[in-house]
């Protein structure tokens, strides 16, 4: 009986992969293909694509994303965490209705919220400038940061936290010595989501970008709809590469920490 | 196991007085009006069921639970001040040993966040894990090291810092039987050698008895009775005791006298009270507790009587069980109360046998009078 399920189940997750990535993989020999639209399979080999990469529309776009990205998961995690505090530890009127309330973007469409941005950030005067989207993506990743180290803090040992005051330690290095490196590997998964979140949000992004500060999503959605170049293919490659290149560390240092027997 | 340690703790023998201690859950009284002086260097054990208010007063003294009214009083000194500024040690029943450091560095926290000098601080630490046996697993991560192990650790976290007071919650609770009475004598010995004043608590009632100078027996919120153990088995003062320490006979009854002699009234039978017990009320309402080694068990037939200075009753033997250096019998009276005895094996006399006609007998002044406490009604398990 074991052996039949056990097929089946090969199967089904080997269909699965192919279903995911498929797609994906197409796009790979595309990038080096020599014509100059996307056509599969390929007439011939070229690096051009790549070398077009260089170009300054894609890195200053590039720079972009990675400014919003990096600000939006340090801000996420700065907020995140305290709140996730409160939200778990915290005994106080409304305690569920703040909850909904920090976690309902993940339940509000993306396109609501873009033109409801737009339109304060517009009086704001932050439309269209890095801060404007780092706002904006800092509080729709904030549901990453609270649900993630929301979870580490309830499965810790709160004795820990008991031990550490009856040993001496005021509430500011119980943290910095116990709780934190307790939660660690919560709030370094929350900033990690949120960091990707922004990375390749586009829909808010269409909406706060100007001619002027634009990220990679919202460059690659133009490009689609001007000239539909394998630069886009190349460019796919990479960012797969690097989404790779992140699991594969984040794997080696889950594997690093064993020794504490986490 | 064997170094002498001599920093690691010693000095410290504070006096520990606890001034009717309250504490008050919503409109349960966890810990009702505890009263306690626990001298400099001594072992008190904390014993009761769970839900008894014992490791909430534990909790009161670390800091960990604000007393609702009340005080704690350590060498005179009112302590009011936050858990982390009262210097006292506490082992946890699940070790709390932080997992994200190895047994050094846990034992290495109270030395760090007090900035003890380095060289300093790897002496004391190397002495701690010296005295709990462990030098050579300093560099072990929690997860590494077995059950008894880890509760070493925690042990020498808890007395590195010279710590006043150390408080135990239930530490051996996770542990098997035999690593517990290994390292209840290792406990103890350590205690007495540091010269550290302990705090304990426990539900065993045996372990209890093996560690402590004295014991505080809990039973809903209050103290029953602090005495040291022979005390509380010898003389407990009340049938919760009596009950909750070592296995007991208890014949409840009414007091009566007659010319200047008090007897029991239990059932349709009289028992003798003894002339060096304090004389009851006429009429009170109380017990004769008597422990299973001081009933004597004869064959009925055999020509042995009870002699006048001895309650007798009259049983069948229900059960007899053998428990190596002495046996254990069962037996059921005419009025199908169940009593039990214990007798040495291997004096001679002839053992009774399952099924036997017997008489069972005790010294009159082996029999310990307790009176019935006022009720107070039972409280919901708040501890735990």
């Amino acid at each position: 009986m074991s052996s039949i399920s056990t097929r089946l189940l090969t199967a089904f997750s080997i269909l699965l992969v192919i279903f995911l990535i498929g797609p994906m993989l197409v796009l790979v020999p595309m990038s080096f293909s020599s014509s100059s639209t996307l056509e599969f399979p390929p007439p011939g080999f070229s690096l051009q694509w790549y070398e077009k990469l260089t170009t300054q529309v894609w890195t200053s776009s590039a720079i972009t994303s990675l400014q919003v990205a990096s600000l939006t998961a340090l801000f996420a995690t700065l907020l995140g965490t305290p709140a996730a505090f409160g939200l778990v530890r915290g005994r106080f009127p409304g305690r569920n209705l703040v909850n909904a309330l920090i976690l309902s973007p993940t339940i509000v469409p993306l396109v609501i919220v873009g033109i409801a941005m737009l339109a304060v950030f517009v009086n704001l005067r932050i439309a269209g400038t890095v801060p404007g989207l780092v706002v904006a993506h800092t509080a729709l990743a904030l549901p990453f940061v609270v649900i993630n180290v929301g979870a580490s803090l309830r499965t810790m040992d709160r004795n820990l936290e008991l031990a550490s005051m009856n040993l001496g330690a005021g509430p500011l290095k119980t943290f910095r010595y116990v709780t934190l490196p307790q939660i660690l590997p919560g709030v370094l998964a929350g900033a990690l989501f949120a960091f990707i979140f922004s990375w390749d949000e586009i829909v808010v992004a269409i909406f706060l970008t100007s001619p002027f500060v634009r990220t990679l999503p919202v460059v690659m959605w133009g490009q689609v709809r001007t000239q539909v170049e394998p630069t886009l293919a190349a460019l796919a490659t990479l960012l797969a590469l690097l989404s790779v290149v992140v699991f594969l560390l984040s794997t080696v240092v889950q594997r690093r920490r064993r020794p504490d027997g986490r | 196991m064997d170094a002498k340690p001599k920093e690691v703790g010693s000095g410290s023998s504070s006096h520990l007085t606890l001034r009717d201690l309250t504490k008050q859950f919503g409109s349960v009284r966890a810990v009702d009006k505890i009263n306690i002086e626990v001298k400099g260097g001594e072992f008190v054990t904390l014993l009761g069921p769970s839900g008894s208010g014992k490791t909430t007063t534990l909790q009161m003294i670390a800091g960990f639970v604000e007393p609702t009214a009340g005080e704690i009083l350590i060498d005179e000194q009112r302590i009011t001040a936050p858990a982390y500024k009262r210097d006292i040690g506490m082992v946890f029943q699940n070790y709390a040993l932080f997992p994200h450091m190895t047994a050094a560095e846990n034992v290495a926290f109270p030395l760090k966040v007090r900035r003890t000098k380095k060289d300093r601080m790897r002496q004391l630490v190397t002495e701690a894990l010296e005295m709990v046996g462990l030098a050579d697993r300093g560099n072990s991560y929690p997860k590494q090291l077995s059950g008894g192990q880890q509760q070493r650790i925690a042990l020498a976290r808890a007395l590195v810092f010279h710590p006043r007071i150390v408080l135990l919650d239930e530490p051996l609770g996770a542990l098997d039987k035999k690593l517990r009475e290994e390292l209840q004598l290792e406990l103890k010995r350590i205690q007495e050698q540091l010269q550290v004043t302990m705090i304990y608590v426990t539900h065993d009632q045996e372990e209890a008895l093996v560690m402590s100078d004295r014991i505080a027996v809990f039973n809903e919120g209050r103290i029953e009775q602090l005495g040291e153990a022979e005390e509380l088995y010898e003389r407990p003062n009340s049938l919760f005791v009596a009950d909750f320490i070592g296995e007991s006979n208890i014949f409840p009854g009414r007091f009566t006298q007659s010319n200047g002699r008090y007897s029991l009234s239990t059932g349709n039978r009289k028992l003798s009270v003894s002339e060096h017990a304090e004389p009851p009320d006429e009429g009170a309402q109380g017990a004769l507790v008597v422990r299973p080694e001081r009933l004597k068990v004869m064959n009925a037939s055999a020509d042995a009587k009870p002699t006048p200075d001895q309650n007798a009753i009259q049983a069948a033997v229900k059960e007899v069980i053998y428990l190596g250096g002495e046996r254990k019998y069962i037996l059921a009276t005419s009025d199908s109360e169940n009593l039990i005895a214990r007798h040495q094996v291997g004096i001679g006399e002839v053992e009774p046998r399952p099924g036997d006609e017997v008489i069972a007998c005790w010294q009159i002044e082996h029999g310990v009078v307790v009176f019935d406490q006022p009720s107070r009604g039972k409280q919901p398990e708040q501890e735990e």
